[in-house]
């Protein structure tokens, strides 16, 4: 099945979104052919993992468990891994989202080791946005992907996601580097990170088993990615790799028949 | 919803079905050197057509980089030189040049628009912010209206101007169609405005190849109309498949799509008026 590792619940009020319910979403990946989404709700961003709780729950039910989630952890809130702890004892809770960003706090910053100790000791895997240094948005610096650099040696054992894959072609040499460096560090195809030839250029240097489809529902739409993916050039295995196996491999998702 | 693996093969074939069915016009594709090392750039327009033609793209109107970053009118000649040398590329070519201020242009605009429409030219660029001038009458009036009388496209990016200075534009030059490129940066940041604009302004066309945001073309679409967009691929940095899959994949009427995919601009090409 397809799985699409990072997507969002909820709304933010900086621009008009198109989706604005679960049932809209939900079409549109019918449509795709999507089966299952890894969402951290807006609010779980904004204002704590307590705060989107309640509505990722009812995205769970209302989707029939297709709709599984991140828990945000943000590292200047005390009570962030204990809530986390709490979450990820049960469904819908897979996984963990963290946003050196949107939490104006870099990488390195050592309150983030209470989020991959959290993960270590769920078995869970561990997402985090990550960007390259923009012109025009310089906080994206806080999330560089050689920033992890330190978490990631300390946590060996913690399957780490780099969100959005470094932000495109400018974070992809960094990203690259930390696959090959560290066998527990994967990528995701999050946002528009469009760039020609650059899920060909991943595979070869980390591992299509490396590699998960995303999309960042509701901000950018999966179908830019998905033709991407179909359009890279590479087998089908990898692509089937890419698509769902991998997800489901590194979530612990039962794949269907 | 299926939960069995996905088979790939049949998702391509699907998919290249999809985009052969609706003969795609490709309108934003550049050729020539990129500055930045790290971007992707092809210098070759043969090579960069049989790109576009693998992808599925049947026609494209190509601009040239070295307009961007280097000399404008030198940068128009190299392009009108090599769509004139560009016959059996496999794909239909037309130049989209760029233009400055009048006074840097040699002779008139209107003398010098004649004489690249007779060489091909079918779209013009401005860019004020990266050459540094006012998309405003006092500086520009002349060449706007030397592109109205002419009913040539014109093409300018969202982060080359304001929406104020596009509003301006499109009430000043009714019979100018103004295309906003989408590049650089997201343009569902700034879908409202955008919106607004497309309803206030008949001229106004939004390029497609970074109206990427979830189910915002298939919305927008239905809001404001299809004939007011208009495909682009942003090759060879963008991977066509990203825009194409957004046209083809839209949940809209087949003739809407083939109209974003082609159909508009066709339309605004027949009321060209070449000398």
């Amino acid at each position: 099945m397809i799985v699409d590792s990072h997507t969002h619940i909820g709304l933010m009020a900086s621009f008009r979104y198109e989706a604005r319910s679960v049932s809209d979403i939900l079409a549109a990946c019918d449509r795709a052919g999507i089966h299952t989404l890894l969402a951290c709700h807006h609010l779980d961003l904004v204002y704590g993992p307590r705060a989107g709780e309640e509505a990722m729950r009812r995205a769970y039910e209302e989707s029939g468990g297709r709709i599984l989630a991140y828990c945000g952890f943000d590292p200047r809130l005390p009570d962030s891994a204990s809530v986390g702890e709490r979450l990820l004892s049960a469904p819908p809770y897979v996984g963990i989202k963290i946003h050196p960003v949107f939490h104006a706090t870099p990488a390195e910053d050592p309150r983030y080791a209470d989020a991959f100790a959290l993960a270590r000791d769920a078995g869970v895997p561990l997402m985090s946005h990550t960007w390259y240094r923009s012109a025009y948005n310089p906080p994206q610096a806080l999330s560089l992907p050689e920033r992890f650099r330190g978490h990631v040696e300390r946590f060996p054992e913690v399957r780490f996601i780099l969100g959005h894959g470094g932000g495109g072609l400018d974070g992809l040499g960094s990203a690259i580097e930390m696959m090959r460096t560290y066998p527990n560090v994967h990528a995701d195809l999050a946002g528009d990170v469009y760039e020609r030839g650059m899920i060909r250029r991943l595979a070869e240097a980390a591992g299509p088993e490396r590699i998960l489809f995303a999309s960042d529902i509701p901000w950018l739409d999966p179908r830019a990615q998905l033709g991407c993916v179909l359009a890279s050039g590479l087998p089908d295995d990898a692509l089937r790799l890419i698509l769902g196996g991998n997800a489901c491999r590194i979530f612990r998702i039962p794949q269907g028949a | 919803m299926t939960e069995a693996s996905p088979d790939p093969a049949r998702m391509r074939r699907e998919f290249q079905t999809a985009v052969a069915a609706l003969g795609f016009v490709d309108i934003n594709a550049w050729v020539g050197s990129h500055p930045d090392p790290l971007r992707p750039a092809e210098t070759s327009l043969p090579a960069l057509a049989a790109a576009a033609a693998d992808a599925g793209i049947r026609e494209m109107v190509v601009s040239h980089t070295e307009c961007v970053f280097a000399d404008p009118c030198e940068g128009n000649a190299l392009l009108l030189d090599a769509v004139e040398a560009s016959g059996g590329a496999g794909i239909s070519l037309c130049a989209g040049i760029c233009l400055l201020p009048e006074g840097e242009l040699p002779g008139s605009a209107g003398t010098y628009l004649d004489a690249c429409l007779a060489r091909g030219a079918r779209l013009v660029r401005l860019f004020p912010k990266s050459h540094r001038f006012p998309l405003a009458e006092w500086c520009c009036g002349g060449v706007l209206a030397a592109l109205e009388e002419r009913r040539l496209p014109l093409m300018v990016g969202h982060v080359e101007t304001s929406w104020s200075e596009l509003h301006a534009l499109c009430e000043r030059h009714p019979d100018l169609p103004v295309i906003i490129d989408g590049a650089e940066q997201k343009l569902f940041y700034h879908n409202r405005p955008v919106e607004a604009l497309l309803r206030a302004h008949p001229n106004l066309y939004v390029e497609s190849h970074n109206l990427v945001h979830f189910l915002g073309l298939d919305h927008l679409a239905r809001r404001v109309g299809a004939g007011r967009f208009l495909f682009g691929s942003g090759m060879p940095q963008r991977d066509p498949a990203a825009a194409l899959a957004c046209v083809a994949l839209a949940d809209l009427p087949d003739a809407d799509r083939a109209a974003i995919a082609r159909g508009n601009w066709r339309r605004l090409m027949e009321e060209v008026r070449t000398p």
